[in-house]
């Protein structure tokens, strides 16, 4: 699913939570829970937040993937040692920190293989979602999209078929662009 | 501290490697693998996404021909590459000449010989199919194609397809171009799918169902799958080493599923001469 929210102001990076913030809310059903949870030392949660099926610690990458998968991991490290304090202080009707945890990274760009590589190595369900801005830096658009469920159908609606084939070097084999879309799908399913 | 060999093991290289300067070309198989007749002796290889990996494959699917007894000629596409065959298994080729083939001598065991076309041309590649479609089923070509579609387009060989790929949606869209090619062009009499580096053998299993359901639907054609080639540190041990991962005597994730690969591959003939 892809949502494009403006304008989003670039001057301050709370800010930038809270546009994301509105997305999950409005797009996911997501309660937000709270902003900024622990420091960046021992661990960091930038949103903190739950759809009464699971708890949600969601990490805003602005700046490099490995540094925000890093800080992603110790906001969970953070979490798990300080949840006793965490149930005294947010009330099982805001929040049920009982519920399964996932993370949530929201990064401009991700490495390849990069879902298996956490489905192999994470005990816990990571989320990716991807987010571009677009517009000029006085008046930008973010468009925010999850890229498990766009991961299969990227190609078809973002990049043109006939780039696709030459990239691929498939172009002898004049297949249509009916055929490699049945072809996505297939491998969707 | 430098390592100290134990009395009695030999020169380190002569125990693992098996290297011999005698050839052995008196020696036959043993008749337990007999293969059906023809093209299922001329198999080509190709990785569209990588030819470091091809040559890897090639090189290890070869010694495991030779362990079972099969002579083994290669034609290495890839050979004006500095990942060719021939680089990929440098520290066990034998000195020689310019225009000779490249030659694999391991003790015991029927030569590997490798030509290419940078230095031989395509009547040599002609005379191979011709040798090995008239020897007894104990001569095996392996031809490790440039990996472009223009290529299989343009290659008349009959053979035996044996396709490496990732299971990335791109990838296996240039699988499914190739495979198409290949059928268009009436060359296969067999499609076998390896993938490559893909975490899980359960994932890696449904995804070639739904490629392989795919590809019946479409081309009404049945693909085989021959597993998935994990990537370790041994895989890129191997190749600094330019020694094939067969020969090495330590255990590793990569070396198993490449023997499961080759057994599965060679197997694959028994049971078809059975039928």
């Amino acid at each position: 699913m892809s949502r494009i929210l403006k304008p989003v102001s670039l001057q301050g990076v709370e800010y930038v939570h809270q546009i994301c913030a509105q997305y999950f809310v409005d797009e996911h059903g997501f309660k937000i829970v709270e902003y900024n949870l622990g420091n960046t030392f021992t661990g960091k949660i930038d949103l903190l937040a739950t759809n009464s099926a699971e708890v949600f610690l969601i990490t805003l990458n602005m700046e490099d993937f490995p540094g925000a998968l890093l800080r992603s991991f110790m906001g969970l490290r953070w979490f798990r040692e300080n949840l006793d304090f965490l149930k005294r202080v947010y009330p099982p009707e805001d929040i049920d920190l009982n519920l399964p945890v996932g993370l949530i990274i929201l990064s401009k760009e991700f490495p390849p293989e990069i879902h298996s590589i956490l489905a192999e190595v994470c005990s816990v369900r990571v989320h990716l979602y991807r987010y571009e801005f677009f517009g000029s830096v006085e008046d930008p658009d973010i468009f925010i999209r999850d890229i498990r469920e766009s991961a299969t159908s990227e190609l078809q609606t973002d990049q043109d078929l006939g780039e696709l084939r030459k990239e691929l070097g498939i172009e002898p084999a004049n297949m249509s662009d009916e055929e490699i879309r049945e072809f996505q799908a297939a491998m969707k399913a | 501290m430098e390592e100290r060999f134990r009395l009695g093991r030999g020169l380190k290289e002569i125990s693992q490697v098996y290297l011999s300067d005698t050839a052995r070309n008196e020696i036959k198989r043993h008749g337990k693998l007999k293969t059906v007749s023809g093209p299922r002796t001329v198999i080509r290889v190709c990785h569209p996404g990588s030819c470091l990996v091809q040559s890897f494959f090639l090189a290890n699917l070869a010694l495991e021909l030779a362990k079972n007894r099969f002579s083994v000629y290669v034609w290495d596409g890839l050979d004006s590459s500095p990942v060719g065959m021939e680089a990929v298994m440098k520290s066990i080729v034998l000195d020689r000449k310019e225009d000779e083939a490249a030659t694999v001598r391991l003790y015991g065991l029927p030569d590997i010989l490798i030509y290419g076309p940078q230095r031989h041309d395509t009547d040599k590649l002609a005379d191979l199919v011709r040798i090995v479609h008239a020897s007894d089923n104990d001569r095996y070509l392996l031809v490790s194609a440039d990996g472009s579609l223009a290529s299989a387009m343009n290659d008349d060989i009959h053979a035996e397809h044996i396709l490496l790929s990732g299971t990335d949606e791109k990838s296996l869209l240039q699988c499914y171009a190739h495979i198409r090619v290949i059928l268009d062009k009436g060359s296969a009499s067999g499609i076998f799918i390896v993938f490559d580096g893909v975490g899980h053998e359960k994932a890696a299993q449904e995804t070639f169902e739904r490629f392989a359901a795919f590809i019946d639907k479409k081309l009404n054609y049945t693909i085989d799958y021959l597993g998935n080639l994990s990537h370790d540190e041994s895989l890129e041990r191997s190749v600094e080493e330019t020694k094939p991962l067969m020969l090495s005597q330590d255990r590793s994730e990569t070396k198993d599923d490449m023997v499961s690969i080759s057994r599965k591959f060679i197997h694959s003939r028994k049971t078809h001469d059975n039928s």
